[in-house]
């Protein structure tokens, strides 16, 4: 809105704003460069960008298949881990005897790299399906849990002052007060629960799916298929981005009163 | 030590202290503190306030920084338990807060994730309870459009300034029906004009009018307690307590031009400006002596 920072930086703005792009495009740059000068007995296993970007579009349909199966997975797991790790993180966060009961078994269990549960949750559950939703779900809900519980147990005294005044009973000041006071932190925890949710799932594909992102990385690797396994790791990396992309536009939209 | 005991019995007697003893509720009296201590992490910040307000009564509790003053209003909300003593609203104790007691924070009575309208709608749901939402909505509109905010009920706190902040809060505290308002520096945030504005709606809405209603406004400003108030507390620091029950003559307040001009208002100024001289001279005396103890040693 201000015309004077348009001016003064005027000379400099037109690349500002690209450094990101510029930087990716760079980045594509050395790896055209160094295909084509590295000399390699298989030239399969350094493939170029024109070869990746060819197989990734051949790989397309087989990829979209694998992100369906793979979200099939990665949605019941985070969003349960979501609903469940805020929920309880409200009410652990707030009632001063639970938090004293259940705060020293999460300090133990929250920081278990939660990879460690896959092989076990794969020989308990009936399906892979099933397990693997159990490890995202496990995986998920302790960081979002962790956040929550801890902006639950820190909303501002100004908050607690105003509940006091209207008169709010405990119920009601969980889901007037405390819910919108912590979202700040649910989001927090949420954006690294989709991060490791990501992590979680493409690991548990890789010991025993039939399908999915991790699966094809995994399965073109075992038949040394370089430019495909390449395809699969950058198309991984783009659903993620966007998944990321999308929490936190949701996040902008729903915390417009945090400045 | 001496000195300081003669000093504080000299201000109790300024005081007007209410006589010991009293259990049952007076008639007339809304708010009744007595023999009032509030320490607050082994620190003494309010010690022996003993005071009565009148159903009606406009209160200003005038005093630095750092004389407890909020700690007294977060008292009389309900929002700290005092130490000793008792408070009581209408004969009955104070526990905690309540809706009958509606409170203005200096700026944060609202809920920065509701917009105006659902600010005041959630206090319309206690004070009416069973109301449909279109219902509680259309009221909130109508006590916006009171504090002269009409139009701006979608909008939320962090998009209207500090002025209409503290409209929609004191619009929140009309809603909520409280029959006694607890107010700590509602206007120490404004510029003068929106501050001059805001006390001229309070004093239409709360004193003016036929049903007045109980008003305890805390403030550091001599010339806004003078105005506001029917009565101006003042307060001392170190420990925080009452070295003053002044009654403010009525006579051509609410013109402001008239009123500041007045010989009573300047009087009572003078007054006032002793009384805080007394306590820094008292309180510099008291340090000395500490320091001179701790030299001797």
């Amino acid at each position: 809105m201000k015309k004077q920072t348009g001016k003064s930086t005027g000379h400099k703005k037109g690349l500002q704003g690209f450094e990101g792009v510029l930087f990716i495009i760079a980045i594509g740059l050395c790896w055209q460069v160094t295909t084509s000068m590295i000399p390699l007995n298989n030239p399969r296993l350094y493939p170029s960008p024109a070869v990746t970007f060819h197989a990734l579009i051949e790989s397309l349909p087989e990829l979209l298949k694998g992100t369906w199966s793979s979200f099939l997975i990665l949605i019941p797991g985070y969003f349960l881990a979501v609903v469940l790790g805020a929920g309880w993180g409200i009410v652990v966060g707030t009632v001063q005897w639970l938090h004293r009961a259940f705060d020293p078994f999460a300090k133990v269990v929250a920081p278990i790299p939660p990879t460690v549960y896959i092989p076990y949750a794969i020989a308990l559950m009936p399906t892979f399906r099933v397990s693997a939703i159990l490890v995202v779900f496990i995986g998920a809900f302790w960081p979002v849990f962790v956040n929550t519980a801890a902006g639950a147990g820190a909303v501002p005294q100004r908050y607690r002052d105003n509940a006091g005044i209207l008169g709010f009973g405990r119920f009601e000041y969980m889901r007037r007060v405390v819910f919108p006071a912590t979202l700040p932190n649910i989001f927090a925890g949420m954006a690294v629960g989709l991060a490791l949710s990501f992590i979680l799932l493409t690991v548990a594909e890789l010991f025993g799916a039939n399908d999915g992102l991790g699966k094809f990385v995994q399965y073109y690797a075992d038949y040394a298929d370089y430019p495909k396994m390449v395809a699969g790791i950058l198309y991984t990396g783009i659903v993620t981005f966007t998944s990321m992309a999308l929490l936190d536009f949701v996040k902008c939209r729903v915390l417009f009163w945090v400045r | 030590m001496p000195g300081i005991k003669t000093r504080s019995s000299k201000s109790a007697a300024l005081a007007g202290q209410p006589e010991p003893g009293h259990n049952g509720h007076e008639p007339g009296v809304t708010l009744s503190v007595e023999h009032v201590s509030f320490a607050y992490s082994s620190i003494n910040v309010l010690e022996n306030i003993n005071l009565k307000i009148a159903n009606g009564e406009f209160v200003a509790v005038l005093g630095p920084s750092g004389c407890g003053k909020t700690s007294f209003l977060r008292l009389l909300a309900g929002l700290e338990k005092p130490t000793t003593g008792e408070i009581h609203h209408d004969g009955n104790l104070i526990t905690g807060p309540d809706i009958k007691r509606g409170v203005v924070f200096q700026d944060y009575s609202l809920f920065p994730w509701l917009n105006l309208q659902d600010n005041l709608s959630i206090a319309i749901n206690k004070s009416r309870k069973g109301l449909a939402r279109a219902e509680r909505n259309r009221i909130a509109e109508e006590y916006l459009e009171l504090v002269g905010l009409h139009g701006e009920a979608s909008k939320h706190p962090y998009e209207v300034s500090g002025g209409m902040r503290q409209r929609a809060a004191i619009a929140r505290s009309l809603a909520l029906g409280s029959p006694v308002f607890l107010m700590d520096e509602p206007f120490g945030a404004l510029d003068p004009v929106n501050r001059v504005r805001l006390q001229d709606l309070l004093i239409q809405l709360c004193h003016v009018n036929a049903a007045r209603r109980t008003v305890v406004f805390v403030t550091h400003d001599v010339e806004e307690a003078l105005f506001m108030g029917d009565r101006v507390i003042v307060m001392g620091t170190n420990p925080g307590r009452i070295i003053a029950d002044i009654k403010v003559p009525y006579t051509g307040k609410h013109n402001r031009h008239v009123f500041f001009q007045s010989k009573e208002f300047r009087e009572i100024e003078e007054q006032i400006a002793a009384l805080y001289h007394e306590d820094i001279e008292r309180q510099l005396e008291a340090g000395s002596v500490v320091s001179g103890e701790g030299a001797l040693i």
